[in-house]
C-alpha cells in the first residue's frame, strides 16, 4: 500500500533506542501474558492526528490504520491474519470465514472456498446469514469504476474482472457460487498469490439489501462514495449507531452510522452477532474502542497523554525525538515502548525517461554516493530501522526457514554505509560516474548540463530538511546539483503520480507491502503495465512502452523493462516464489538502479499502563486490537 | 540687530562680546542639522543604527567568516560529529558557538547568512514596494478625481487578498516549472519573495504617501510653481516628492521588520526562500519539533529575529521623532524638554542690562 508522505514524516520523527529487533527481548514483538490473567472489559483509548483517507470504505481504504481497524475489529474475510509478529506466523494466512484454507486445481486456475455456516451480519441485519454470494458482491463492487477501488489491479487476473469493469458483462463470469457456502475462482493464469487476496478488506462480505433484493450492491448500493457511513459489521466489533441504519429508505434518506464522526470521534463497540466459537484467530477481551482525532496534532502532546495514562496509545507509529528520549532515560517507562520490524522501505526514484537519469552508469553513481549511515542519523539513528541495501523488505525475503535470502547483499557497499562521505566511497561513486556520458572529461565528475539544476520533490515537513541536506551534500560530491522543491505531502503526490509531468527526482517515496509478498512492491512500482496517467506508483517508468513514453511527451522512449522478470515470480509459492522474487529485486538494484533504497523502517509504539499483552500485528503493521487485553478488564 | 537666516536654535548662537557690542550674526541650522542632532540624542534608535550596521558588517562577512573563523561553511554536514545517536543536535560547544542543527550544521555561521537572506528582503522587498507605493500614492493624491478611484480601489482589493494563501499558491505554481512562470520572468527564489512581499504591501505606503500629497497640493508654492508654468510632471517630481522624503524614511524604516518577518513566515511554511537559502524563519521551523530538546535550533535565529526587527522598529521610531518632535513619546518629550533646557541655559544670550553686569565682574 502507499506509505505516504503525512506517514512518512512521522516516521522520519522516530528516534530510537539501541534495541532493534523483532523478538520478545527488550521491548520487541510481543510480551506475551499468561491468559488466565487477561481479563475481558474496558474501552481502549486511541489518539490519532488525522482521519483516514477514503472514507472507511472497504474497497477504497488503503492505509495501514484502516487495514487495522478492519482486520481486528470490523470485517471477517474468507482468510486472515492472527493478529502476531513474523515470528508467530503474523504474516501466515490462516482461514476466517473459510472453513479451510482453499483447495488448488491441477493447473492452478481454480481455487475453491468453503465456507462455515451459521454467522450472521451485525445489527440491523442480526437476521441475515454471511454467504458466498456476498463475497461475490463485494467482488463486483470492487470492479465497479465508479468505486474507485484501491487495489483492483490485483483481480484482474479473475476471468472476467476486467470485463465486468469495461461494462461488458453484468457478471464476473470467473467467479462461481454453486451454494451459499462455496465459492469457486477462476483464473486466466497461475497465481500463487491468490489466497493473499482473499484476506484483503475489499473481499470482505457485503451484505444484501434486504428490502431490495435485486440491488447489485447490496446495502452499498447508491453509496459509490459515501459507503462508509454505512458499513454493517461482520467481526466482533462494528461502529456503535450500527442498529439505527435503516436499507428500507431511499438512498437519500438513510441514516448514517453515529459511531463514525470524521475528524472528531470514532466510536467501536462490539457486535453482538460475532460468534467467539467460530473465530479462532481474535481474542477480542476489550469491550470497545474510542478514537480521539485531532486533526494536525503534534504527536508530541498525544504522546504525553500515553506517557500520562490519559490515553492508552496513538495511533500512528512512532514518537517524537523528545519523547523517545523520555523512554530512554526513565526506567518506569521501559516496559511500555515496543520497537518492531516493520515492512515498508524509503527510496529515492529516479525518473529513467529524463535525463541525466536515462545513464545507467550515472544512477550507479548515485547509489554509491548515498550516505545511508548519515540518512539513517538524521531519521533518529538505529531504533528508526536498519539501512537497506535493495528494495523488497528483508521481512519479505524470508524463507520458511528463516534465512534471510538477502543476507549480506550489497552491491553498492561503501565503508560504514557512508557513501561519499567516505574517500573509498567518493572513488566508488567516481569510477561509476567516469563511464556515463554525462561526464564528458570522465574525471568522475558530472559535467554536462543535464547534471545541473536537476528538479528534485521532497517533503517541507521540517524533520526532513536535514536528509535532503545530506542528500545535496553526496550528489555534489560527483558534480551533481538538485533544485530542491519542498513541497507539502498532498501536493508532491498529485505532481508525481501523473507520468506526463516528467518529475525528473522525487525523495519522499516509500512503500509497504499489501500483504505479506514481494509481489506486491514489485507489481505497483516496477511493472510496466502498471503505469497509469494519474495515480501510477511506478514513478521511474520502468518497463514503459515506447508509445507510452512518446504519449507522455518523453523525448526519452526506450527504458528498461523487467516485466518478464516479475511474471516468471507470478505462478510460484512458497520459497521459489521468495527466491525467484530476490533475484528480479536483485536484477532491479544492479541492471536499473533507477531506484535507491536507503532504509527498512520499524515501528514503534508507546502503550499506557494498563495495556496487557502486547502484540504487534505483523499484517497491518500496528499494535493488535484484538489481542491486547486492559488491566483489571479496564476497571 | 541680529539677521535670523534660519530657526534660531541653541548652541550656535554666538557669545555675547565686550561689553556693548551686540551678536552681528546667528548661524542657524538646517533641517537635516535639526534632524541629525535630535536624532543623535535619541539614544536608543542610534543603538538600533549601530546593531544594524553591526548586522550589515557580519552578514557581508559571513562568508570570510565562515572560512576563517568557524572553519565551517553554511552547508557543510557535521552529522556524526554534532549529532547523538537519535539524530538530535549537540549543543553549543567550542567549535560551534551556537551548537548545530539536526543536520550537524553550524548554527551560527547559518544565523549570519540568514542575515543576508533577511538584509536582502529588506532591500528589495521594500525597495519595490517603495516604488510602486511612491508611484500610484502620488498618482492618486495628485491627480484625484478617476485616477484616484481607480487606484484606491485596486489597493482596497489587494489589502483584502489572503497573502499567504497566494503565496502558498505562486510558489506552488511557478515553483514546479523548470523556467518559472511568464517565460522565466518568476522564478522560485529569494527574488520571487521578493516581488510576493513588495506586490502584496505597496498599499500601506500608496494610502499614506496619497494623504500627504492631497494636503501639500493645496499650498501656496505649489500654486506658485503652477503660475510659473510648471508641468505636472515637474511638480510632482521637483516639488512634492522632497517634501515626502521624511516621511518616506521613516515608514520604510517601520516598514523593513514587517517584511522580514513576512519572509520568515514564508520559510517556516517552506514556502519562502529555497530550502538551501539559509533564513531565521526556515530554522525556526527546523526546530520547531525539537526545540524542548534542543533549546539553541530556537534560540539563536529567534534572538537574531528579534533583535533585528526591533533594531529596525527603534530606527524607524527614533527618526520619526527626530523629524517631527510632536510625534515624540510624552515622557521622552519631557526628557529631552529637559535636556535642551539645561543646554539653552548653557548658551544663553544674556539680555542688554545684563551684558554690562557681567562686563564690569572682574
Amino acid at each position: 500500500m502507499k506509505r505516504h508522505l503525512t506517514v512518512i514524516a512521522a516516521v522520519a520523527v522516530l528516534t530510537l533506542v539501541a534495541v532493534a529487533c523483532g523478538g520478545n527481548e527488550g521491548g520487541g514483538g510481543t510480551s506475551p501474558t499468561p491468559s488466565q490473567a487477561l481479563q475481558k472489559g474496558g474501552i481502549l483509548q486511541v489518539e490519532s492526528d488525522g482521519d483516514v483517507f477514503l472514507g472507511f470504505d472497504p474497497q477504497t481504504e488503503y492505509y495501514q490504520s484502516s487495514f487495522q481497524i478492519f482486520r481486528c475489529c470490523l470485517l471477517r474475510t474468507l482468510l486472515s491474519y492472527n493478529g502476531l509478529d513474523a515470528q508467530h506466523q503474523g504474516t501466515q494466512l490462516f482461514p476466517d470465514l473459510a472453513t479451510a484454507m482453499p483447495e488448488v486445481s491441477e493447473d492452478q486456475l481454480t481455487w475453491t472456498f468453503h465456507m462455515k455456516q451459521g454467522l450472521y451480519y451485525a445489527p440491523p441485519l442480526q437476521d441475515v446469514e454471511i454467504t458466498s454470494h456476498d463475497i461475490m458482491r463485494a467482488l463486483i463492487r470492487t470492479a465497479t469504476p465508479a468505486v474507485g477501488a484501491s487495489y483492483g489491479f490485483y483481480y484482474s487476473i479473475i476471468e472476467g474482472f476486467d470485463e465486468y469493469s469495461a461494462g461488458k458483462a453484468d457478471t464476473i463470469t470467473g467467479l462461481e457460487t454453486p451454494d451459499d457456502y462455496t465459492l469457486i475462482v477462476h483464473l486466466n493464469e497461475p497465481a500463487g498469490h491468490l489466497p493473499f487476496m482473499f484476506a484483503m478488506p475489499t473481499t470482505a462480505p457485503l451484505p444484501p439489501n434486504p428490502d431490495d433484493p435485486r440491488a447489485v450492491l447490496g446495502i452499498a448500493e447508491g453509496h459509490d462514495t459515501d459507503f462508509g457511513h454505512y458499513l454493517v459489521a461482520s467481526g466482533p466489533y462494528m461502529w456503535e449507531g450500527t442498529g439505527n441504519l435503516d436499507f428500507s429508505l431511499p438512498v437519500k434518506d438513510q441514516p448514517q452510522i453515529t459511531g463514525w464522526q470524521p475528524n472528531k470521534l470514532w466510536t467501536i463497540v462490539r457486535n453482538p452477532s460475532w460468534d467467539p466459537s467460530t473465530d479462532e484467530l481474535r481474542k477480542a477481551y476489550i469491550d470497545g474502542i474510542t478514537v480521539a482525532i485531532t486533526p494536525g496534532g503534534a504527536n508530541q502532546v498525544m504522546e504525553k497523554k500515553v506517557i500520562a495514562n490519559e490515553s492508552d496509545v496513538v495511533m500512528e507509529n512512532g514518537i517524537a525525538p523528545s519523547i523517545l528520549r523520555q523512554f530512554n532515560t526513565d526506567p518506569a517507562l521501559k516496559n511500555r515502548i515496543f520497537i518492531n520490524p516493520g515492512t515498508s522501505n524509503y527510496y529515492y526514484t529516479m525518473n529513467l525517461g529524463t535525463p541525466p537519469f536515462d545513464d545507467l552508469h550515472l544512477r550507479r553513481a548515485i547509489q554509491f554516493a548515498i550516505d545511508k549511515a548519515g540518512l539513517l542519523r538524521v531519521s533518529g539513528g538505529s531504533a528508526t530501522g536498519t539501512i537497506a541495501t535493495h528494495f523488497v523488505n528483508d521481512v519479505l525475503m524470508t524463507l520458511s526457514d528463516g534465512t534471510n535470502v538477502m543476507e549480506g547483499y550489497d552491491p553498492y557497499a561503501t565503508p560504514d554505509n557512508l557513501g561519499a562521505d567516505s574517500p573509498e566511497g567518493l572513488a566508488s561513486a567516481k569510477a561509476e560516474m567516469a563511464q556515463s556520458v554525462y561526464d564528458t572529461d570522465q574525471d568522475g565528475i558530472c559535467d554536462a548540463p543535464e547534471c545541473k539544476d536537476v528538479l528534485t520533490l521532497g517533503s517541507n515537513d521540517p524533520s526532513a530538511a536535514a536528509g535532503h541536506a545530506l542528500l545535496q551534500q553526496n550528489m555534489e560530491a560527483i558534480g551533481i546539483t538538485l533544485d530542491l522543491k519542498e513541497l507539502g505531502g498532498a501536493t508532491i503526490y498529485s505532481k508525481i503520480v501523473a507520468p506526463a509531468n516528467k518529475i525528473p527526482f522525487t525523495l519522499s517515496a516509500g512503500w509497504m507491502m499489501d500483504w505479506p509478498d514481494a509481489y506486491t512492491y514489485m507489481l505497483p512500482i516496477a511493472y510496466g503495465p502498471s503505469i497509469l496517467d494519474n495515480g501510477n506508483s511506478n514513478y521511474s517508468m520502468i518497463g514503459a512502452t515506447p508509445e507510452q513514453m512518446k504519449s507522455y511527451g518523453y523525448s526519452i522512449t526506450d527504458v528498461p523493462s523487467m516485466d518478464d522478470k516479475i511474471d516468471a515470480c507470478v505462478p510460484l509459492t512458497g520459497d521459489d516464489r521468495i527466491n525467484c522474487f530476490a533475484e528480479a529485486d536483485k536484477y532491479l538494484t544492479e541492471d536499473i538502479a533507477s531506484i535507491v533504497t536507503y532504509v527498512f523502517s520499524n515501528t514503534i509504539q508507546i502503550v499506557s499502563e494498563r495495556v496487557q499483552n502486547f502484540t504487534y500485528s505483523a499484517f497491518d503493521q500496528q499494535m493488535a486490537y484484538d489481542q491486547i487485553a486492559l488491566a483489571g478488564g479496564g476497571a | 540687530m541680529s539677521q535670523l537666516v534660519s530657526e534660531p536654535t541653541t548652541g550656535s548662537v554666538e557669545p555675547a562680546g565686550p561689553a556693548g557690542e551686540i551678536p552681528q550674526q546667528v548661524v542657524g541650522r538646517s533641517p537635516w542639522q535639526i534632524f541629525w542632532g535630535r536624532f543623535r540624542r535619541d539614544r536608543v534608535a542610534v543603538a538600533g543604527v549601530v546593531f544594524i550596521v553591526l548586522l550589515i558588517i557580519l552578514a557581508l562577512a559571513a562568508g570570510w567568516i565562515a572560512k576563517h573563523v568557524a572553519h565551517h561553511g553554511p552547508n557543510q554536514l557535521f552529522i556524526f560529529e554534532m549529532t547523538d545517536e537519535i539524530g538530535l543536535p549537540k549543543g553549543p560547544n567550542a567549535q560551534f558557538w551556537f551548537g548545530a542543527d539536526r543536520a550537524g550544521r553550524d548554527l551560527f555561521v547559518r544565523v549570519l547568512y540568514g542575515a543576508r537572506t533577511s538584509l536582502t528582503i529588506a532591500v528589495f522587498a521594500t525597495g519595490l514596494e517603495i516604488v510602486v507605493g511612491v508611484v500610484l500614492g502620488v498618482a492618486a493624491g495628485f491627480y484625484r478625481g478617476k485616477v484616484d478611484t481607480v487606484i484606491s480601489r485596486v489597493s482596497d482589493i489587494v489589502l483584502s487578498l489572503p497573502v499567504l494563501l497566494l503565496a502558498m499558491g505562486l510558489v506552488s505554481a511557478c515553483g514546479l516549472q523548470r523556467n518559472g512562470c511568464l517565460g522565466g520572468l518568476v522564478q522560485p527564489g529569494l527574488l520571487l519573495v521578493s516581488y510576493v512581499i513588495g506586490l502584496f504591501s505597496w498599499p500601506y505606503i500608496a494610502r499614506i504617501l496619497r494623504g500627504q500629497v492631497m494636503s501639500l497640493r493645496e499650498k501656496e508654492f505649489i500654486e506658485a510653481a503652477r503660475a510659473m508654468g510648471a508641468s505636472n510632471a515637474r511638480i510632482m517630481f521637483r516639488e512634492i516628492l522632497p517634501n515626502l522624503l521624511a516621511p518616506l524614511i521613516v515608514y520604510s524604516t517601520l516598514i523593513i521588520p514587517t517584511n522580514i518577518l513576512f519572509e520568515a513566515s514564508l520559510s517556516f511554511l517552506a514556502i519562502g526562500v529555497p530550502p538551501s537559502t539559509p533564513s531565521w524563519g526556515a530554522q525556526l521551523s527546523e526546530a520547531s519539533e525539537i526545540f524542548d530538546v534542543a533549546w539553541w535550533t530556537m534560540f539563536w535565529p529567534g534572538l537574531f529575529l528579534l533583535l533585528t526587527t526591533m533594531a529596525f522598529n527603534l530606527v524607524g521610531d527614533g527618526l520619526r521623532d527626530a523629524f517631527d518632535p510632536r510625534t515624540a513619546a510624552v515622557s521622552y518629550s519631557r526628557t529631552r524638554e529637559k535636556r535642551e533646557r539645561r543646554a539653552r541655559r548653557r548658551d544663553r544670550v544674556r539680555e542688554p542690562d545684563q551684558i554690562g553686569a557681567s562686563a564690569t565682574t572682574g
